[in-house]
């Protein structure tokens, strides 16, 4: 369904006096990777291994330095319609000044998907989707929890009925039990709606408990992918042998 | 103030051009709270007019020099590059113009209606919002909200409109507020050099120029229009404050 073909991404730092280039930072160096239709994949690496670079590149908020990013079966009119991204911080990606109600209708309203007379009732449907009750479409994202909020950044990304999720590290910020009922409540999504989805992240155990295959990330490269249960039994690169032996010994 | 300015009509005791041969530079008495000046008109009607005057000068001119600043800091800090590098060296020059001189350079030209001052004072002012804004839209257009708005489709017109200035009005306004106290002086300053507001129609600027001529015998004169502007600058900075205290 998504095909990352050698993607490149080089930051310029400019500094001084006059903007003179200074230097170039590589953030991604020829990642490739496949991802089938509906399955979930996972994209696991540490902090600046440059995830959420490639996940904007995915998503199309920045573009590539070089290499191709193909989605089959999605044109370049549906592209905002069916490529949906939910990032890791849920109390930067809420606008402050807008209700809830106000935030899941925007997509739709963007992409004219609901006449202005089954608008409430179509956001009400999509905060039931993520557990909400419909009263909260009258609050400020200020009045919710961290958990409630990226309820409400995933009802916004389902409205527009996407094909494809990139989730961006979607439960890093949340407490442990709230992060385990957001999970399930996301892979029941995904198998409801017929989602395919590109899950970012740096839980291990989250991998293995709902990603098909993985890719591991370091250093703007990726270093190991494959099924995950054979990734995660016989890794091959050093990199991933650490950070398995790492992750047993602490759980 | 503004109250007053609203219901001037009905406050003011007399019309503020009525002439009273027979009552020339009273002091202030029971007929004439706040006296009379030297065509014997009353002082009070004349501030309360002038106050319609001068208010709504400042806040006008405030009016048009905000939204030249949104527009142009808008287009500044949102595309960035070569567009914000035009835009930020045109301010450049433009605060390098004394802009009391630039003003007067322009009255000279034109007519010195009260519609042109309040435009003229809107135009040679709208370099410190547009920075603000250009300041604040650089912040906010990298926020995950504006990433996820384009992600859903958003246009750059409705994010701009939608999710960034909404954000970006705080500060915009307690600069907008102390922005009118400014603009009633500038306002004030013109008038006194016989540049802005055109006697007989008053305004607190031109009522203090009249006045200096009997400053000798006629301190009222003077002294209230002089305390009108100092008021109405405290107070507008009173309400700045204000607004930034609750913004936190």
């Amino acid at each position: 369904m998504l095909s990352v073909r050698n993607v490149n991404k080089d930051f310029t730092l400019s500094g001084g006096v006059l903007g003179i280039r200074s230097g170039i930072v590589a953030a991604l160096r020829g990642v490739s990777f496949d991802v089938r239709k509906g399955e979930t994949f996972a994209l696991i690496g540490e902090s600046g291994s440059g995830k959420t670079t490639l996940a904007r590149i995915i998503a199309r908020l920045t573009p590539p330095t070089s290499g191709e990013v193909i989605f089959d079966k999605i044109g370049v009119d549906s592209f905002r319609k069916d490529v949906q991204i939910v990032f890791q911080n849920p109390y930067a990606s809420l606008n402050p000044r807008m209700r809830a109600g106000e935030i899941i209708a925007e997509p739709l309203l963007i992409n004219r998907l609901v006449k202005k007379t089954s608008l409430r009732e179509k956001v009400v449907s999509l905060l039931r989707l993520v557990e909400m009750p419909p009263e909260t479409a009258e609050r400020l994202p200020s009045q919710f929890s961290g958990g409630q909020r990226q309820r409400i950044c995933i009802a916004r990304a389902l409205a527009t009925s996407p094909k494809f999720l990139i989730l961006d590290e979607p439960l890093s910020s949340l407490d442990l039990t709230i992060q385990a009922r957001m999970l399930d409540m996301l892979m029941a999504l995904k198998e409801r709606l017929g989602m395919t989805y590109l899950f970012i992240t740096h839980n291990l155990c989250l991998v293995k408990r709902v990603a098909g295959r993985v890719a591991v990330m370091k250093d703007g490269r990726v270093v190991e992918q494959g099924e995950t249960a054979r990734v995660f039994s016989a890794p091959e690169h050093p990199y991933t042998k650490g950070l398995i032996a790492v992750a047993s010994g602490r759980t | 103030m503004a109250l007053a300015a609203l219901a001037a009509p009905l406050l003011s005791p007399y019309q503020p051009a009525q002439i009273d041969a027979g009552s020339i530079l009273c002091a202030p008495s029971s007929a004439h709270f706040l006296g009379t000046d030297s065509l014997g008109r009353d002082v009070l009607s004349r501030l309360i007019y002038g106050a319609r005057i001068s208010l709504s000068v400042g806040i006008i001119a405030v009016g048009i020099s905000t939204l030249l600043g949104v527009v142009f800091g808008s287009l500044s800090g949102f595309y960035g590059g070569s567009v914000d590098a035009f835009i930020m060296r045109c301010v450049d020059v433009m605060l390098c113009f004394p802009a009391f001189f630039l003003i007067l350079a322009a009255v000279a030209f034109l007519d010195s209606s009260i519609f042109n001052i309040m435009i003229i004072i809107g135009l040679t002012s709208w370099m410190g919002p547009a920075r603000l804004v250009r300041a604040e839209i650089m912040a906010l257009k990298e926020r995950e909200f504006v990433e996820a708005a384009r992600a859903s489709g958003a246009g750059n017109l409705r994010i701009i409109v939608r999710h960034i200035l909404p954000n970006a009005c705080g500060p915009l306004l307690v600069n907008a507020t102390l922005a009118v106290a400014g603009a009633i002086l500038l306002e004030s300053g013109l008038s006194f050099l016989g540049l802005g507001v055109q006697p007989p129609v008053p305004s607190w600027g031109n009522m203090l120029t009249e006045a200096k001529a009997t400053l000798g015998v006629a301190w009222w004169i003077t002294v209230f229009p002089g305390g009108a502007i100092f008021l109405a600058i405290i107070g507008f900075n009173f309400i700045a404050e204000g607004i930034r205290k609750e913004l936190g």
